[in-house]
């Protein structure tokens, strides 16, 4: 094969990544990432208790949604399961919470830990190459659905688990919903700048190589499979830890809120956002989490709603919200600069 | 334990049918069309649409129906969906997205004309029995193994004595030759893509009267698609193999453990068998 065919341009992800290849080491990133997360904080606690329940929501949504980001939209690794890890953070941690008695804190990171123990026995599947992998991160996803409507004994079956104990937090306990949101919030923030320090630099290059083509970027010398689990493994992890706050909103969590549909959701999320950006990713979160708030009428059509804007999304912005943003900055850059010119 | 078996033949042989139809799309376009599980629904509600029309239209002549109404449908979204994108060299991801949210639009589309409850089909041949000494068969199982049987031979038929089925096999084993010896490439995927669908809309028609129909059976369709991938992705008998071995397993495997997990099982025995052998069971399929 000849050079010029192993890295033919536009075959892996270039042409719908949201501009986000080019400015790796750029301070616009970390710019933009104050925005994003600045608005998240200010947003939900102007407009009111209604407003932080949002707001909650999204933040477990975003973190989750950054975590399929950097498998996807950066790395290339489509994955069709991503509910089943945020169910893995959320039923570890409340079983925890319950089971073994534990406070928040450990029972999060036994959650968590699962989540990523999860990932690994996902991330042995990329032995198998492309269809096959989304087929078994499919697969994957349906057998943990399975697994916690069924084993009622452990996980409540379809009626799921009630009564989950709050937040305890060095003996406080977070009663409030004002302060859980901050305390989501803060992780999400966390979340997002740990993401956003792995796609810069020497990792991020060569995540973004292998996403762009997996055979050129083993013949430049990158190690492919091992980025892959990592990024894998990662992405997992950030599933269970959005996973591990969303039964603190309620109180109960049950099997609905992990199907099929919902990793199709955290699909659609990071494709609207913009596909290989992290503030796309927060953002993709919170337009399908409020959107349907606003639309309680038409539940029934959510998903025909949501469909359509993935379709609609993929042919008329493929870039997503962060590569309308990119360009819509960099048209106004040019029209400043134009006159001195 | 045996009619288990023979209700996984039968199952397994409504998979192998919509598991050719993804391999044929695959080979063709290279595209991985996650809304084959949907088409296969929407063949399903066309046969139900038939039956309140005409409540004593002949089976076949509803599968025949089912079939060229997807058909049609096919082709429309071949060329203004699809087609465009594959034009441009869209990349592997891009692809799924777009087949997943056709899928997603597909069956709530389906929920909005069809409604969302079950429906059946109310014909005799759903009540049917064959009897074997003391065991009991459904009827339909029959007449999907025949069917079957049927559809590969013409499928064989067509492949390997006329014109189409030749450009096809040529456009899937080099484009660009093909391109080159003058036949037209797109014709050719919006052939296989337009067979594909029919093949799901008939294997809708072959599940209907053992079960329901309703807009949410699209997982059928990407169990179908966990059987193309053991048989060898890209590889038509592969497929038929790999729906027969996806069906008996989770046939069986419901017996065994519990009929609750009978997707966990389907899905397991295919990523078992993946890491066993990558390429799949007959070995021949595409690394993709």
């Amino acid at each position: 094969m000849t050079p010029e065919l192993l890295v033919r341009p536009g075959e892996g992800l270039a042409n719908v990544r949201a501009g986000y290849s080019f400015e790796l080491r750029d301070r616009r990133s970390w710019q933009t990432l104050v925005a994003v997360c600045g608005l998240m904080v200010a947003l939900p606690l102007a407009t009111g208790p209604f407003g932080i329940y949002l707001g909650c929501t999204i933040a477990c949504y975003a973190i989750a949604a950054i975590g399929l980001q950097l498998m996807v939209g950066i790395a290339g690794q489509l994955s069709l399961g991503h509910a089943a890890f945020m169910a893995i953070g959320s039923y570890g941690t409340a079983l925890a919470q319950m089971r073994l008695g534990l406070s928040f804190l450990p029972a999060a990171a036994l959650g968590v830990l699962a989540s990523a123990g999860g990932g690994i026995l996902m991330a042995q599947l990329i032995r198998l190459s492309g269809v096959y992998f989304k087929i078994a991160t499919f697969g994957f996803g349906v057998i943990v659905y399975q697994l916690i409507s069924n084993w009622s004994s452990l996980t409540g079956g379809h009626t799921g688990l009630t009564r989950i104990p709050p937040i305890g937090l060095a003996g406080l306990t977070i009663q409030s919903r004002l302060g859980l949101f901050m305390v989501i919030v803060t992780v999400l923030v966390l979340a997002y700048v740990l993401s956003l320090r792995m796609t810069q630099g020497r990792a991020g290059r060569a995540l973004l190589a292998i996403g762009e083509n997996e055979a050129a970027a083993e013949a430049i010398g990158i190690n492919v499979s091992g980025y892959k689990m990592s990024v894998i493994v990662f992405g997992c992890a950030l599933g269970g830890v959005g996973g591990a706050f969303l039964p603190q909103l309620t109180g109960f969590i049950n099997p609905d809120g992990f199907t099929w549909s919902e990793s199709i959701l955290l699909l659609i999320m990071i494709t609207i956002g913009g596909l290989g950006s992290l503030p796309g990713a927060v953002i993709g979160a919170a337009i399908l989490i409020v959107v349907p708030e606003y639309l309680r009428d038409l539940a029934e059509y959510k998903m025909l709603l949501f469909g359509m804007l993935l379709v609609l999304a993929l042919i008329f912005m493929p870039r997503g919200v962060a590569g309308l943003a990119n360009d819509l900055r960099n048209a106004l850059r040019a029209s400043e600069a134009g006159p001195s010119r | 334990m045996l009619s288990a078996l023979i209700s996984g033949l039968a199952i397994g042989c409504v998979y192998g049918l919509v598991a050719i139809g993804f391999s044929m799309v695959f080979r063709a376009m290279g595209l991985v069309n996650f809304a084959q599980g949907d088409i296969l629904m929407l063949g399903a509600f066309f046969g139900f649409t038939i039956l309140t029309w005409v409540p004593a239209m002949p089976y076949l002549l509803v599968l025949l129906g089912a079939s060229l109404g997807a058909g049609v449908f096919g082709f429309f979204l071949e060329r203004f969906l699809l087609r465009p994108a594959v034009r441009r060299h869209a990349g592997q991801t891009y692809l799924v997205l777009l087949t997943l949210g056709i899928g997603i639009v597909l069956s709530n589309g389906a929920r909005l004309v069809w409604g969302a409850n079950p429906v059946i089909y109310n014909i005799p041949l759903r009540h049917e029995l064959v009897r074997f000494g003391d065991v009991a068969l459904p009827m339909p199982y029959f007449y999907i193994v025949a069917g079957v049987v049927v559809i590969l031979l013409l499928l064989q038929y067509i492949f390997t004595r006329t014109w189409v089925g030749l450009t096809l096999r040529a456009v899937a084993d080099d484009p660009q030759s093909a391109r080159l010896m003058g036949i037209s490439v797109s014709n050719a995927s919006t052939t296989a893509f337009v067979i594909a669908c029919m093949l799901g809309a008939a294997a809708g028609v072959f599940y209907a009267p053992l079960f329901y129909v309703s807009f949410d059976m699209g997982l059928i369709g990407v169990k179908a698609f966990a059987a193309a991938v053991v048989g060898g992705f890209g590889n038509l008998p592969g497929a038929v193999v790999g729906g027969l071995v996806i069906g008996i397993a989770e046939a069986v495997g419901g017996v065994l453990i519990g009929t609750e997990y009978q997707d966990s099982i389907a899905f397991a025995t295919m990523i078992v068998l993946l890491l066993i052998r990558p390429r799949g069971l007959l070995g021949k399929g595409v690394a993709a």
